[in-house]
């Protein structure tokens, strides 16, 4: 089964935090879920390829030009700050 | 005559006979709207201005004596992860809480092209996860036949909308059910249509490859007037199906006579606690599509039994990564606490997600993360190639396959959100259908313990005509 440690892990990886409390309860959770596909595991899948998607068709090629895309006004318009016509973060680089 | 009870394609027949405006037909169900809102929370937006402007122009068009869309003067009701332009577009989540687009999905495109009116944005669970609508930042929904339940979801707020007559027409999205479970828990009629026939660009994917978008209506021919108005190839969504251009006719026979009806064996000993009188009723519907003509036959899907587990790992993984572009900088909600740049993406994303939400993308990075890749989401894609196979075995020689939409009555308020597994085999009828890409359609078959029960009608891949043809043959022998 998996351990706190591993979900802490994937957690950070995620870019999620949980209190205590949170993790005590979703270590719970977590276990019926992971319990529950686990099932998957008894199918016999050899030489079988994998379905990545269903539509079978062969993809298009785009004629290559100019197309309308979206304004820099439009593109800033849901960030909470933006700056000189940037979105604005904190500074990364010294 | 009370206009929100008429069917919208007979709405529509009234207009077009100038026996009432596009003006009338939008007040009587804002007035719906104002009188039942507070009950059933329907609604995340609505859009009265919007809704006005676009029945202003359908009454002048129909004046002018001009020629009018297939939707004209039609109320329509749609699912808040679907862009809108400049209508705030939530997916139910507070981390798009005040998320305006700048530009329009395909299909609202489409629907304002064909006249249709758009009266606002619905509630849902949030990102589509949930099978309640109790997930939403924006509260629950409830169900209009009883409003101590739930209207199901994820599309519950959609539902909810046209069984309470607050519009004729709604569209949804259906990733493992969420269009087919909600019409079944409110007593109506939803479909998902085969995967590529409808764009989904401009909808907020949850799990691109088993997303697709999905319509409501009171009967299989406002139904498939929904759809019609929207499906088609769109080069701007890639899994666009060319094959979608072409028509999607109830044309033709629709009578039950001669349908090659299968029915999957690994069904027929399948229990769920307390779906006994659901069985039993679909029994009696099974017997209805008999005594009509159709030839009812067992075939065995044994993949199946394993189509759940393949979901969940499916959809979770492609979960954890498309809702990793929440990161607080572009869009979405941003945390007030943060000292650096981990901490900006962390706590936004902590703060902003539900729980359930948070389940997901935690269960999706595990299967897709080192070490596990092989072991879950790789085997996952291997079963979803054998559900697919048995599914082309079965339509064969087969024109549809029948089964209940959903294994349970719609369950009171606050009874299921704590418990994810519980909740999770409720999608046991309409999972498959998703990871092969079908079509299928929920149709009411009666009431259950004084609640609505639906029939789910499966058919091959651009079957979609096929399967709204059976809908309607049974329909009208029950009618």
């Amino acid at each position: 089964m998996i351990t706190r440690e591993q979900i802490v892990h994937i957690a950070g990886m995620a870019k999620l935090k949980f209190t205590d409390q949170e993790l005590d309860e979703f270590e719970e959770k977590f276990g019926q879920v992971m319990g529950f596909v686990e099932k998957i595991k008894e199918v016999d899948t050899e030489n079988v390829e994998p379905t990545f998607t269903i539509n079978d068709e062969e993809g298009t090629m785009k004629e290559n030009g100019e197309s309308q895309t979206l304004s820099r006004e439009e593109v800033l318009e849901n960030t909470v700050e933006s700056q000189y016509g940037y979105f604005k973060i904190l500074k990364v680089v010294e | 005559m009370d206009i929100t009870s008429l069917k919208g394609w007979e709405m529509k027949e009234r207009l077009l006979g100038k026996e009432i405006s596009s003006r009338e037909i939008l007040s009587a169900h804002l007035d719906m709207i104002d009188r039942k809102e507070k009950d059933l929370n329907a609604f995340i937006t609505l859009d009265r201005e919007g809704a006005i402007e676009a029945a202003r122009k359908v009454d002048a068009k129909l004046q002018r004596g001009e020629d009018l869309g297939a939707l004209a003067g039609i109320p329509v009701a749609l699912k808040d992860n679907i862009l809108t332009k400049n209508l705030r577009t939530t997916c139910g989540s507070r981390m798009l809480e005040n998320f305006n687009p700048p530009y329009d999905a395909t299909v609202v495109r489409k629907i304002r092209e064909a006249d249709g009116v758009i009266l606002g944005k619905t509630n849902m669970d949030e990102f589509a996860m949930g099978g309640s609508t109790e997930t939403s930042y924006f509260g629950n929904t409830r169900n209009p036949r009883d409003l101590s339940r739930v209207p199901g979801g994820s599309s519950g707020g959609s539902a909810a909308a046209v069984a309470g007559h607050e519009t004729p027409l709604a569209l949804g999205s259906d990733t493992g059910g969420s269009v087919r479970q909600p019409a079944s828990f409110c007593g109506i009629v939803g479909m998902k249509p085969t995967y590529g026939l409808v764009s989904r660009y401009g909808v907020v994917p949850m799990s691109n490859s088993l997303d697709q978008i999905g319509v409501f209506g009171r009967d299989v021919k406002d139904a498939h007037m929904m759809l019609t108005s929207v499906s088609g190839y769109d080069p701007l969504d890639a899994t666009s199906s060319k094959k979608a251009g072409r028509d999607i006719s109830l044309a033709g026979v629709d009578s039950l006579k001669g349908l090659r009806v299968a029915l999957p064996e690994e069904y027929r000993n399948l229990r769920i606690t307390g779906d006994e009188k659901i069985q039993e009723r679909f029994r009696e519907t099974v017997k209805v599509f008999e005594d009509a003509g159709a030839i009812i036959d067992y075939v065995s899907l044994p993949s199946l039994e394993y189509s759940l587990e393949t979901y969940y790992i499916i959809m979770s993984s492609e979960v954890s990564t498309n809702l990793s572009r929440f990161d607080g900088v572009r869009f979405g909600y941003r945390t007030e606490n943060y000292e650096t740049l981990d901490e900006l993406y962390t706590n936004s994303r902590t703060e902003a997600f539900g729980e359930e939400t948070k389940r997901r993308i935690m269960l999706g990075t595990y299967s897709l993360s080192a070490g596990y890749q092989t072991e879950n989401y790789k085997k996952a894609l291997r079963v979803r190639t054998l559900i697919k196979q048995d599914y082309e075995r079965a339509f064969r020689d087969h024109d549809v396959i029948l089964s209940l939409t959903a294994p349970m009555l719609p369950f009171e308020l606050d009874s299921m959100v704590n418990s994810p597994v519980d909740m999770y085999k409720a999608d046991l009828y309409t999972v498959p259908v998703n990871l092969a890409g079908l079509c299928a359609i929920s149709v009411p078959m009666g009431d259950v313990e004084g609640l609505p029960v639906g029939l789910q009608i499966t058919g091959p891949r651009f079957g979609d005509s096929t399967i709204l043809k059976a809908g309607l043959g049974y329909e009208r022998v029950v009618r």
